[in-house]
Order: C-alpha cells, then structure tokens, then sequence
C-alpha cells in the first residue's frame, strides 16, 4: 500500500500547481491565435493570488452551504485529480474510487454549484444553474460510455488498471478508442464551458452557463472556484491522455520513472492546451439549444464505440 | 502472419471505423460544403484501406482501384458538387425531415442492426480483414437513412455516394476487391450519375426560381433589383429569371 | 415675431430645391390645407408651419394613413419634442419625413393645460417621445395610454426611484418569470436596464427602461450662443459625433439662410463617411465576439484602431470632435493626403472583404446570425423604424440616397438593402454599407471641388427657424432650431437633437420576441443603439 505513496502525493501536488498554468496556457495560445499579446503562463496563480488575499463578501440571505460549497466542490476537484492516472499507474487512493465513481465526483461537484447558485435567489444564479444541468445530464452518460468503452478492454472499471492495460497491451490500435476518443473530446469541451458550448471569457451575463453560477462569490470563495475549474480541465485533460495517448506513464513507484513522467505529462498537456485553443479560435457559440443535439451525438458516438469493441471481440 | 500484418489488420479495422464515424458525420452535418469535404475525407480513406489491402494481400489491381478511387471520389466528383453548390448558391441545407436525435438514434439502431447480421457472415470468411464487414455494413446503412431523411436533392446524392463508398469497403475488406471490370464500371456509372443529377438540379433550381419570380414580388425585391450593381456577393435570389 | 395658428412662417432665403410636380400626397394634402406653406432655406427642402389642434391631428393622420396605405411610402415621423417659444409659451413640435422633404410642425399650447394631441396612436413610437416630453417639460398628450415617466427617473432631487418602482408590465401565466438586467452591465457600455420576462429559454416580452444618461441637452442648447452650440451638438452621442455636428450646423445655417461652400460640404461627407466606417467595423468585431468568435473582435478591432489613427492623423481627433463648424469645417484636407486617403480605403476594403467571406464561410457564426432577431418588413414599417436597422428590414430609406444634396447627388449613393430583417441582414448591411463609404470616401477625396472650406457665419436679425438632417450611421439624425437675434446678442431659443435610436429602441424590443434569452446580446449588438442619444 505504501509502495505508490509518493507517486500519488507527486502527482495531486503536481495537479494542484500544474491545473492554473494549463488554464494559463490555453489563454495564452488563444491571444496568440487572436494576434494579441498574450498574458504570463502564470497569470491564473497571479489572480488566484489576488483572490485569496481578498475579504469574503457574502450575498445577503446566503445560508451556510453557500459558504460551504467552494471548499467541497475544491475537495471533489482534488479527488477526481487523485484517482486519475496522471504520473504513474501505481496510485493507492486509486481503489477508493473507479471511473464510475469518478464521474459521480464531478457530478457531485456540478450539483453542489448549482445548489449555492440557487441559494441566493438571484435570477442569474438560477438561469445558470438550470443551463448547467442540462449540460449535465446529457454529459454523463456519454462520459459513462467512453469510460466503459476503455474498461470492455481492460475488464475493469478502476481507472488506473485500465490505463495500465491500455499503456503495456502489445502495440495494438482499438477502432472502438477512434469514436470514444470523438466522444470524449466533444464531452470535456462541455464539461469544460469551454467555447462552442459556453464561453469562459465572456461579460455577457444572459449568455453564460458556468459563469453565471459563480457570479456571487468572491475573495477566497471564488479563487477555490477558480481554482476547482482548473483543476476540472486539468482532469479531464489527463483521463484524455490516459486513455487515449497513456505512453510515458510510470508503472511503478521508483523516483527515476516519476521524474521521467513529469516532463512527458507536461508535453503532452501543453500539445492538448494548444489544441483546444485552436479549436475554440476557430468556433464560435452554438446556440444553447443545440447544446442536447451536440451532446446526443458524443453519446451516440460513444456507444457505437462500446459496439464496435464488441464487434471486434478484441 | 507476421506483427507487421498484424498492425495493417488494426488499421484496417481503425480505417473503417474512421469512416463509419465520417458516415455518422454526414448524417448530423446541415451545411452541404462540409458535406462534400467528409465524403472526399470518407474517400479518401477508403483510398488507404484499398491500398492497404492491396499491400497485404499482394493484389496489384487493388492499387489501380485505389488510384481510380482517388481520382474519382476524393478530387473530381467533390470538385464538380462544389461547383454545384457555389453555381446554385446552396451553402446551407436546412432540408432535414426527421429531427437529429431521433436520426441520430435510428442510427445507433441501424448499427446494432448490421453488426449483428455481420457477425455470423463475418466467421464464415476468410478474408484477412473480416471484421471490418460489420463496420462497412453500418456505413451503407446509415448512408441509406441519410438519403431517406434528407429533403434536398443535392444532399441525397451525396448520401447515395457515401452508400457507394461503404459498398465498396465491404467489398474491399471481405473479398479483396471486385473484379476490375466491373469495378470500373460502377466508377462510371457513378461519374455519369453525378454529372447527370447536376444538369438536373440546374434545371430544377431555374424552374423553382422562375416560379418564385412569377409571384407577386415584394417592393423590395423590386427595390434590390432596381438598385445599381454593388458588392453584394452570394445574395439569394439574382439570378434573373 | 408672433406665430399665428394656422398660418406657415416663410422662412429666411435659400432657394428650395424640392420638386413641385413630384409631390407626395399627404404633401399635396398638406398644401391643400396650408396654402402659404414655404420651404426653408438650407440644403433640404423642409416646410415650416404652425398649426392649430384641429390640423396637427390631420397632418398626423394624412402622414401616418399614407405611410400605411403604401408599402413604398417614404412618410413617417421623424422627431416630436416639446418647447417653448421666444415667449415662453409651450410648443410641441414634430418633423415628418415625406417624399419631397421635410415637414415641421409646430402647435402652439395652452400655457394653462399644456396639452396636445395624441400621436401615439398614428405613430408607434411616438408614444416614448411624448412621455419624455411630459418629463422634461409637463407637456401632456390628450389620451394618450401610457403615462408613465421616461426620461427623468425622480422628479424631485431627494427622492431616488430605483428601477424596481418602475411599473413595468408583467406577463403572468404558468413558469414565467423575470430577468432584471442593468442598469450596471458586466462590459463597459452605457447604462440601461432591461426586464425580460421568459418562459424557460424563451423571451415573452422585453421592455427596456432608459433615462439613465439624461442631462438636459435641450435645456443647455438655450444657453449656450448659437456659433458655440454646435461643439455641445458634436457631444449629444459620442460615435455619431459628426452627424449631430453636422446636422446642428445644417440647420443654423438654414437658419441664417447662407448657402455652405460646396468644398465645405464634402469635407463634412468625407468625415461623415469616416464616422461610418469607423462604427461599422467597430460593431462587425463585437457582433463576432458576442457570438463568441473572438478571432473577428480581434481583427475588427484592429482595422478600427487604424482607422481612428488615420482619422487622427487628418483630423487631430480620433472621433472628429468640433470638427464640423458652423460656416464650414474646421481645417481642409491637404492636396497631399489624397493619395493616402485613397491608399487607406483600398486596402481597408481588401482586409474587409476577405474578413466577410470568413463570416459568411463559418458556419457556427452562421447559425447563430440567421433567423435571430427578425423584423419582417411590415412589422418594420409599422414601427416606424429607421436607418440601418431599418434598411436591413426592408425600408429602403436613405437621406443621401433620397434628398441627394452636396454633395451625394454627385456621388450617386448606393442604398444598401435587404428584406430578410434578422441579425445577419444587418450584419450584411453592415458590410455592405462599409464598401460602399469606403468607394464614397475615395470618391469624395479625389473629386473634392476647389474653393474655401470655411465661410464665416453671420446671423440675420430677428427670429429664424432652421432644420437640419443628416443620414448618421444608425439612421437620421434630426436638429430642429429657431435662434434670435437682437443687435450683437444672439441666442437660442429652443434646439432639439434626434437620435435616430428613438424610432429603433421600441424595435429592439420586437426583434427579441420569442428568442432565446442568450441572444439578446448579439441581437442588441446588431442594433448597437445609442443611450446617450436618446436620453438627452
């Protein structure tokens, strides 16, 4: 049990420090495609800084939950980021949660918001919270079936015996992983709100989704929001990596291959980063109601994934 | 076989399921320019499979069908429904009958449908890419509830051009090809079919606007048409009648 | 002078340019009923008559039956305000656009009940109009339906009224519920605050609640000197700066009864055409950005920043400020700039066009710009809308267009039009529009007639009326004056600016009807309707 310790506690640190600078990087690769200049990688830590130093001021009516939420849905982030194999395969934490359970994670995290949203009774609070879920509850399945698309091969849902199936198979190339991998990509971007689905920068408040849920937080509350977004991306970026380019993770504890991870972790989420930037300079805002459409094509696809595999008995 | 066959089985397997994702993609797509662009991509794939197959198995004539697959499908006849569309102002086709997520749902069924028929013909082959049937199977049948659930013509050719590519997958995949001749003739008849229903659709694109100008015409119509001529491309309805 | 009911003023000098034989009919009908009726002087044909209750209700009701009885009909109603005269004697006076010109009406009131005739009725808009005209002045409209205040939010300095007082209507019924927008946005734009009541996505009804920038620009104007008034008429709304100079110049000049020098006049289009461009692209970027492609506002922005350079190299003002004189222009453009001028607009034009076939191309933008925010044609008209928006939904209206003065008649302005009436249609206008100034302003600078660029400004004795009108970016921009002079002392007696944004906000307000509640944004942008303009 001992014997990943240290390999789990590089890799929440790592998540921890990391998840701000990815979010910093993907606006940077964005101001460089829009031909601005761009802000410092760093500029996420710079505001969380900011933020943390600042007073808590509270909405009036707020109850107890609402100040309670941005620390649990920071806990549920820092969980999901645990149990995702990001360094090494070899996690401890990994049995306290498989990738069904880690799905139900961030759904706890995505109802914990929209309940402090709706606690202050503010019309923006609720429009954003009703708007999320249904983002969310179309989401999940199809998150669900991409999961179950990798655990037909691995005969396991725990993520990191999954990915370690998937990392050490002999060099073999799954069709059913090309329509999860669609799928997926589709879902995070959702999950995400990132643009074509909802937009991160936006001031328009009739316009936002995730935006509108945190509109009332502030100080050390909103920087832990913050914070637990990038921590989201930074997941999800990670159970795309696992799962659909897991070369280069450590099988085992020893520091030699935990140091030769990090860089290659690093590589790989900066290639993603730019990706994503690329895609969001280039699309604009789909309508919302066309977010179900969009959402019900990631599910189909994902599902034919899961027949495709069956197909191809592999 | 050895592991580099191996990995050519994968791909082919990848290659296919790569297209039926390009046949799902034309399903969902409204805009026709995006259309044509999967079906070169679909094509284009079908392109690697033939030649990929024609490597494994040693069958010289697949390269010429995969060239002739090239030619055809991946350049010229995208090339010729661009034109179409560009020349009759089509960017988009708002021409679905059935909503997308009941069509994307017949889809899943359709694919349930042909991964169960594959499965027993599938076992009985010996071609080297057996499962690939099943994919190529789902792909002719979802181009197949394309043209049913399409309104416009130029979307339903494009349907049928797909269930042509997925027929030919499936021939290429189980039984390494069709004999040459009647490869080529089918790339003809599919070359003279595109041709054909393009005069036809000029033809029915004059006869729809020579109605609507027939019409009582708005004065604003009248206005824009009045105006002097300005930079104003792709402005619906100038065609003069 | 005393102004007596029912008889017109003829107004100071100036030949009329207006066309007799091409009369419209509520024209004839007017000059049926006003048979001395003259136009002023100035660089368009405008009527000036006083009225009395009987023939203000039949000019209204000619003009407005007119204007529904023909779909092709130019009549309509351009600007209704209350004053008072030299006397101080309340008036309330409306400008109609007709055919052949302009139509301004006065109606002298009864200083005791300071009541008019309702317009509301003939006229959609009118009704806004009249309530700010019950704030500013306590004129009141006889049977009008809405009484509620507009532009002034507390009628006594202590007491605030904030917005939630305000008796907005509400839609009742199953799931419907209110969205309360502003006055503080999120963005750095002007101040305004919208109600929506929605069901779900769906917007059932939007009303919008302005006032928040009113400043008393009426009031202000008859303190100033007539000359100086014309830098606050260049302050009434930012980005339309050289509309409102121009169009306050306009009219003391058709006051003063001097004709403009022609090099003046096309100095002023050139600037006028500059502001456009300016605007246009500043709205293409913002109108991408709302749809959430920030590639356009990034590329918009910085074709506007080099646009305002060049402006600011020219001019010694990024927005043209005071640059419009009364008399002419302030500083006349050097032989040598031409060239540079023309070079500018080439390849303005070059970057727009290959930025509009990535909009028309992309279809995400696509899809969110189609079949938002439509305004049918008819819905156009009986609203009464103007301008840009106006055109984009099918009214083909165009002061250079219509009443080509210097120097348009000579530039042949190309009305841009396009009945589809949704957030694409304007975005098209938009570029259409942007072309066609940018082939006017490489015209009016290669072909600009020789001569002074200034002529100095003397004011006639007594009392004179002037109008002026101008085709601003957003639509007409309408000053209506009468200045008096005695000996060397000059003053103003009543002025009154229009935005063309009064005619278009009540519009805005249609467009949402029965959209998603995320659009309105865009559907606004598409509009980008003056504030400050309109709260005064």
């Amino acid at each position: 049990m001992a014997s990943g310790l240290a390999g789990q506690m590089l890799a929440i640190l790592a998540a921890l420090a990391l998840a701000p600078i990815l979010s910093g990087w993907v606006a940077q690769c964005r101001a460089w495609l829009q031909s601005r200049s761009a802000p410092p990688l760093w500029q996420p830590w710079l505001v969380l800084h900011k933020l943390f130093l600042r007073e808590v001021v509270l909405a009036q009516g707020a109850s107890p939950l609402f100040s309670a939420v941005p620390f649990l849905v920071f806990a549920c982030m820092v969980t999901a980021c645990a149990i995702i194999p990001t360094l090494s395969t070899d996690l401890p934490l990994s049995v306290v949660a498989d990738a069904v359970a880690l799905v139900g994670v961030l759904a706890l995290a995505r109802v914990l918001l929209s309940l402090a949203a709706m606690d202050i009774g503010t019309a923006f609070g609720s429009l954003g919270a009703r708007r999320d879920m249904l983002v969310g509850f179309l989401a999940e399945p199809a998150l669900l079936m991409v999961l179950f698309t990798a655990a037909l091969g691995a005969h396991s849902t725990a993520l990191a015996s999954m990915v370690d199936v998937l990392a050490h198979r002999e060099l073999a190339i799954l069709p059913s992983l090309a329509f999860a991998g669609v799928a997926f990509t589709m879902v995070s971007v959702a999950e995400n709100g990132r643009i074509p689905v909802d937009n991160p920068t936006t001031h328009l408040e009739l316009t936002m989704i995730h935006e509108a849920l945190i509109l009332e937080y502030s100080g050390p509350h909103l920087a832990l929001i913050e914070w637990a977004a990038s921590l989201k991306l930074f997941a999800y970026s990670c159970i795309g990596i696992a799962l659909f380019f897991p070369w280069g993770l450590a099988a085992n504890d020893s520091p030699l291959a935990l140091l030769f991870a990090l860089p290659i972790l690093v590589a790989k989420l900066a290639l993603g980063g730019a990706v994503l930037a690329v895609a969001e300079s280039v699309s604009a805002k789909m309508r919302i109601f066309r977010v179900p459409e969009y959402l019900a094509i990631a599910f189909v696809l994902a599902v034919i994934g899961v027949l495709v595999h069956i197909l191809l008995g592999s | 076989m050895n592991d580099l066959s191996t990995v050519g089985l994968q791909l082919i397997d990848l290659l296919a399921a790569v297209s039926l994702l390009l046949a799902f993609g034309l399903l969902i797509q409204r805009r026709l320019t995006a259309l044509i662009d999967f079906y070169a991509l679909q094509s284009l794939v079908l392109v690697i499979v033939t030649s990929l197959v024609g490597w494994l198995t040693g069958q010289r004539h697949l390269y010429l069908s995969a060239a002739l697959t090239m030619v055809l499908k991946v350049l010229l006849i995208p090339i010729l429904l661009y034109r179409l569309v560009r020349r009759l102002r089509l960017e988009t086709s708002h021409d679905t009958l059935v909503k997308l997520p009941a069509t994307l749902l017949l889809g899943l069924l359709l694919v349930i449908f042909a991964f169960d028929v594959a499965r027993p013909i599938a076992q009985l082959s010996t071609a080297i890419a057996s499962g690939t049937l099943g994919i190529a199977l789902a792909g002719i049948l979802v181009g197949f509830l394309m043209m049913i659930s399409r309104s416009r013509a130029i979307s339903q050719v494009i349907a049928f051009l797909a269930m042509e590519n997925g027929v030919f997958l499936a021939a290429t995949a189980v039984t390494h090809g069709m004999p040459m001749v009647v490869e080529l003739g089918i790339a003809v008849d599919v070359l003279i079919g595109v041709l054909i229903l393009g005069v036809f659709l000029f033809h029915l694109q004059d006869a729809a606007d020579s109605l609507e100008a027939g019409g009582p015409a708005s004065p604003t119509a009248r206005l824009e048409r009045s105006g002097p001529e300005t930079p104003k491309p792709r402005k619906a309805r100038t065609q003069t009648p | 002078m005393e102004p007596s009911t029912g008889d017109s003023r003829p107004m100071q000098g100036g030949a009329p340019t207006h066309d007799r034989t091409s009369a419209s009919p509520p024209a004839l009908l007017i000059r049926q009923a006003f048979p001395s009726a003259r136009p002023m002087g100035g660089e368009l044909a405008t009527y000036h008559l006083t009225a009395t209750q009987a023939q203000w209700s039949m000019a209204a009701a000619a003009i407005s039956s007119d204007a529904g009885n023909r779909p092709e009909s130019p009549s309509r109603l351009i600007a209704l305000w209350g004053a008072s005269d030299a006397d101080g004697r309340p008036l309330a006076s409306a400008v109609y656009g007709l055919a052949d010109g302009l139509l301004w009406v006065d109606l002298p009131l009864d200083p005791q009940s300071r009541q008019y005739p309702d317009l509301s009725r003939a006229f959609f808009f009118a009704g806004r109009m009249q309530r700010a005209i019950f704030d500013l002045g306590g004129l009141r409209a006889i049977g009008a339906d809405d009484v509620r205040p507009w532009l002034v939010h507390a009628r006594d300095a202590d007491a605030r009224s904030p917005a939630t007082d305000y008796p907005f209507v509400r839609v009742s019924g199953a799931g419907v519920h209110e969205i309360a927008v502003g006055p503080v946005h999120a963005g750095i734009i002007e101040p305004g605050h919208f109600r929506f009541s929605v069901s779900g996505e769906k917007v059932l009804r939007l009303e919008a609640r302005l006032g928040y920038k009113h400043k008393g620009i009426d009031a202000r104007y008859t303190q100033l000197d007539p000359i100086l008034a014309g830098r606050l008429a260049g302050r009434v709304s930012g980005d339309s700066t050289v509309a409102h100079a121009w169009a306050y110049c306009m009219a003391l000049e058709s006051a003063a009864g001097i004709e403009l020098p022609p090099r003046a006049a096309w100095l002023r289009a050139l600037m006028l055409e500059r502001e456009r461009v300016a605007n246009h692209l500043g709205d293409l970027g913002a109108l991408a950005n709302d749809a959430g492609l920030a590639f356009g506002l990034a590329h918009f922005s910085r074709l506007r920043e080099l646009w305002l350079r060049e402006s600011d190299a020219l001019y010694a003002h990024r927005l043209m400020m005071d640059q419009v004189i009364p008399g002419g222009v302030l500083v006349d453009l050097d032989a040598s700039m031409v060239p540079r001028i023309g070079q500018a607009c080439r390849s303005m034009a070059e970057e727009v066009q290959r930025l509009r076939a990535i909009y028309d191309e992309h279809p995400g933008l696509q899809d969110r710009f189609r079949g938002t925010g439509t305004i049918s044609t008819a819905l156009a008209r009986q609203l009464g809308m103007t301008g840009l928006a106006g055109r984009a939904s099918g009214l083909g209206r165009d002061l250079r267009h219509d009443h080509p003065g210097q120097p348009w008649s000579a530039l042949s302005v190309h009305l841009c039009l396009s009945s589809q009436g949704d957030v694409a249609a304007r975005v098209a206008i938009r570029f259409d529009e942007l072309l066609e100034s940018l082939r006017l302003i490489e015209a009016i600078a290669s072909r600009l007639p020789p001569g002074t660029h200034h002529r100095a400004l003397r004011l006639p004795q007594g009392h004179h009326c002037g109008a002026g009108a101008v085709e601003g970016w957003r639509g007409e921009v309408l000053v209506g004056l009468e200045i008096e002079v005695k000996g060397d002392r000059s003053r103003i007696v009543r002025c009154h600016s229009h935005d063309p944004s009064w005619q278009n906000w009540p519009a805005l307000e249609h467009a949402i009807i029965g959209n998603i509640v995320p659009d309105f944004p865009l559907i606004n942008k598409s509009f980008n309707l003056s504030y400050a303009g309109h709260d005064l």
